[in-house]
């Protein structure tokens, strides 16, 4: 008898064991994300530059779950991760334009996950600052939390902790595109209706 | 590819080769997809006049959370059954003109013993057999144009791993590759889900 391992199971199995560096795809547009922005008219907008501050510094260039770790693309920090989910979700409803008047900006500032043996347990927060015609019409910070059960296997607790990490992103977007406030501060300008 | 599809029967592999550090010889793993759905019937492909282009929004799920690597995986695979049903004239990443959006999502019901079955057949060098069922929740939806309410149809689906066990029809029909069975599933699902839309009143181009 022969055991005969699929070629597409060695990577997890070398991070696993080997305790490599896992690079993330570029994020991709998010189902309830597209769903909430098409709920509402928001003008076309440039997502400017996003960083970390704080202790949202420390854990920027990647997470370790056990013995492995993952990170964003190449050169990226979870700052420019979090840019990228954005991006994602506007261009899918048509509503990036780098040349846009409205400016998004955000900072993160706080990036944490940690798992034990049983539970898992992230957290997500950003300020993002809204400006039009370098007027700022938005400034508040939005959060998110997010927990899960973890497992004993580490190749297990690896990918659960993974996914519900990445999940945070588009969920912290989700939050703000429900903001009220935030919803004002994109709002399309309204056609003006011409009587005949 | 398709590592984070089959999740249950890749940590079942891993705790085998955790247990038994690939030093040991254990039974091929088998995989299986349930006959539940099947190949979409000739008589149910049904044509539309003037197919439309949409919008393709695909989310993969465990548990009820996204799994992003998963997403880029399966997503050629979910395009090249849609395409192959010819109800569409294309698919877009970008809106489509007339605002047609088309939601695909599977969802992964985690078997959560799958890693514990694993371990004990690697102990046992695969003699204690186990299989392992990745249960599929799949729901279509799609908005003909910008305002309009969705149509529905979601379906259920299966792929089984077994390892140290003789080929058992009864859990489906058998593929010797992970990669060949979650082709099938995801493309039995994709075109038994599109074809109940198709043949709703309101779909595009009828």
């Amino acid at each position: 008898m022969k055991l005969r391992l699929p070629a597409s199971f060695a990577a997890p199995i070398v991070i696993i064991l080997a305790g490599c560096t896992e690079r993330l795809p570029p994020p991709a547009a998010n189902v309830d994300s597209v769903i909430a922005l098409r709920a509402f008219s928001m003008a076309p907008s440039n997502v400017a530059s996003f960083s970390a501050a704080g202790a949202a510094l420390n854990t920027d260039r990647g997470v370790s779950v056990r013995l492995g770790t993952f990170t964003p693309a190449k050169g990226n920090g979870w700052a420019d991760y979090l840019r990228s989910t954005f991006i994602a979700q506007l261009q899918a409803v048509g509503r990036y334009d780098e040349t846009s008047p409205l400016r998004i900006e955000a900072t993160l500032t706080e990036n944490r996950s940690g798992e034990g043996f049983e539970d898992g347990r992230a957290r997500l927060g950003a300020r993002f600052i809204v400006t039009r015609d370098g007027k700022t019409v938005y400034d508040k910070v939005q959060r998110v939390e997010t927990d899960w059960s973890s497992s004993y296997f580490g190749f297990v607790a690896y990918e659960a902790a993974l996914r519900h990490y990445t999940a945070m992103y588009p969920m912290l977007l989700d939050k703000l595109f429900a903001d009220p406030e935030f919803r004002i501060a994109v709002k399309d300008a309204e056609p003006v209706l011409q009587e005949h | 590819m398709l590592k984070h599809v089959t999740a249950r029967a890749r940590f079942a592999l891993m705790a085998i080769i955790a247990a038994t550090l690939i030093a040991a010889p254990a039974n091929a793993a088998k995989f299986y997809v349930s006959n539940q759905l099947g190949p979409v019937k000739a008589e149910e492909r049904i044509a539309v006049a003037t197919p439309q282009s949409v919008q393709l929004l695909l989310d993969f799920q465990t548990d009820g959370v996204t799994n992003a690597k998963a997403v880029k995986e399966v997503k050629p695979l979910v395009l090249k059954y849609l395409e192959g049903t010819k109800l569409f004239s294309a698919f877009t990443d970008a809106p489509a003109p007339n605002g047609a959006l088309l939601v695909v999502r599977f969802n992964n019901i985690v078997d959560h013993s799958a890693a514990g079955k694993g371990f004990k057949a690697g102990l046992t060098l695969g003699l204690a057999g186990t299989a392992v069922t990745d249960n599929y929740d799949v729901t279509f939806e799609l908005s003909p144009a910008a305002g309009q309410p969705p149509l529905k149809s979601s379906l259920k689906h299966a792929l089984t791993t077994t390892i140290g066990k003789k080929s058992d029809p009864s859990y489906g029909t058998e593929y010797a590759k992970a990669k060949e069975a979650v082709d099938a599933m995801v493309g039995q699902a994709v075109e038994h889900g599109v074809f109940a839309l198709a043949v709703q009143d309101g779909f595009p181009g009828k």
